[in-house]
């Protein structure tokens, strides 16, 4: 995420230029999408908020002020489209965690694909603010700073936020027989 | 138990978000405390799994969906402007509020921060029916800048009225030489954002900046007996690029 890159792109953007288009797309298509599923627990809704989002940012270009980072606001509207589909949803229906009793020995190995969903499941177990500063902290690697700046939020709010997910996570983890 | 201070640290460190200056009490801590230890390893361990997870693959083809989705501007990169510049009115009040004052005070040469001074109190002094009347303009319509610049009265006091937005810094030299004008004032409709650079030397004024800008420039007259026979230059550039040079009537 190169602030001076993302700043060229966006004015080749605004004069029209498709191939920026394209490349800032690819560079910010996966972490969209990667924090989308996080917090939607969903692979079809995800893909959903992840075009809803870079539709949303193209509308918006010209309102977009290179003062500020350019993956703080991506990711600002990432994060509230993605609260605004699962709100959306009419059959919230719990996070299906196959692997869930799996496991109640945490020397049993438990492969990456297991282990991936067993997490999963207890993200979707976090309320919504718990959820989001961990898929912010965890999967997008954001700053304290970053995450403040994204949410809107002092910066104590999100480390008391995350002190309260992780020790949920720990509950659920112990649980689930992965610690 | 653990008091707050301390998961704060021990979170901190983990996060790797630990000042300096902290490192030495959590060492502390974390040497008399079990309690701690436990505390940062599941910490530690938490961190661990989540790290350990893959990102996913976005589904194929979602990126050219979304590209062949959107429709991308053909023009240049600023709507139309809708929003009007403030009367000057509103920069009376704000003057007399005391809110806008000299940007970059510092920058601007000291003689010439005396000079500003005496303008702002005639200015408060006027009539609210000798301000505001009609100037010159110079529309400025190029791919990264936008806007207008506008020259009106304020009494006897000649305002230059800048409304512009430009994408990147864009440098700003008002020419003054020859007009039998010098610099008076400055007022800024936003100082906590305003423009980034402000000098005044050999009879211009340079400014530098950026982003959706409103900000007026105020002229007062030489003594009598000065040259006074040309316009008032306005010339922007980017990155030491020339990108616009217009002239505004100096209505002497």
């Amino acid at each position: 995420m190169d602030r001076s890159r993302d700043h060229e792109l966006i004015l080749r953007c605004r004069r029209g230029d498709r191939q920026a288009l394209g490349e800032l797309i690819k560079e910010y298509e996966r972490p969209v999408y990667n924090a989308a599923f996080r917090i939607l627990g969903n692979p079809d809704d995800a893909a959903d908020v992840t075009q809803t989002v870079f539709m949303k940012v193209f509308e918006r270009i010209d309102q977009y002020n290179p003062e500020y980072k350019f993956f703080s606001w991506i990711y600002r509207i990432a994060i509230n489209e993605s609260i605004n589909q699962r709100n959306r949803s009419k059959d919230l229906q719990p996070y299906e965690d196959e692997h869930a009793a799996a496991g109640s020995d945490p020397e049993d190995s438990i492969d990456a694909e297991k282990l991936s969903d067993i997490i999963q499941a207890g993200l979707m177990e976090l309320q919504e603010d718990y959820r989001v500063v961990v898929v912010l902290r965890h999967f997008s690697e954001m700053s304290y700073h970053d995450i403040s700046g994204i949410l809107s939020i002092p910066e104590k709010t999100v480390k008391s936020r995350l002190y309260s997910a992780r020790q949920l996570m720990k509950a659920q983890l112990v649980a689930r027989g992965v610690m | 138990m653990l008091n707050e201070r301390i998961t704060d640290l021990i979170q901190a460190d983990v996060d790797g978000e630990l000042a300096d200056h902290d490192r030495a009490e959590l060492s502390r801590e974390l040497l008399q405390s079990q309690e701690a230890r436990k505390f940062r390893d599941d910490m530690i361990r938490i961190n661990g799994l989540m790290a350990s997870i893959p990102s996913l693959d976005p589904p194929a083809g979602l990126q050219h969906k979304i590209i062949n989705a959107i429709k991308l501007p053909r023009r240049g990169p600023f709507s139309a402007r809708t929003s009007g510049w403030p009367k000057f009115a509103s920069y009376g009040l704000a003057l007399a509020a005391g809110v806008v004052m000299g940007i970059g005070l510092a920058q601007v040469n000291p003689r010439e921060t005396q000079d500003l001074s005496a303008v702002v109190g005639t200015m408060m002094s006027q009539p609210e029916s000798q301000q505001g009347s009609a100037g010159k303009t110079l529309a400025v319509s190029l791919d990264y800048v936008q806007g207008n610049i506008k020259r009106s009265y304020l009494g006897q006091t000649v305002a230059l009225e800048f409304d512009l937005k430009s994408v990147e810094p864009v440098e700003i030299t008002v020419d003054l030489s020859g007009t039998g004008m010098r610099f008076g004032g400055f007022a800024d409709q936003d100082p906590a954002s305003g423009v980034e650079k402000f000098e005044v030397s050999d009879g211009k004024v340079h400014l530098l900046s950026r982003g959706n800008r409103q900000y007026v420039l105020f002229l007062r007259n030489e003594p009598e007996g000065s040259t006074r026979s040309q316009d008032i230059g306005i010339s922007l550039a980017q990155q030491g690029t020339s990108i616009y040079q217009g002239q505004l009537d100096s209505g002497q």
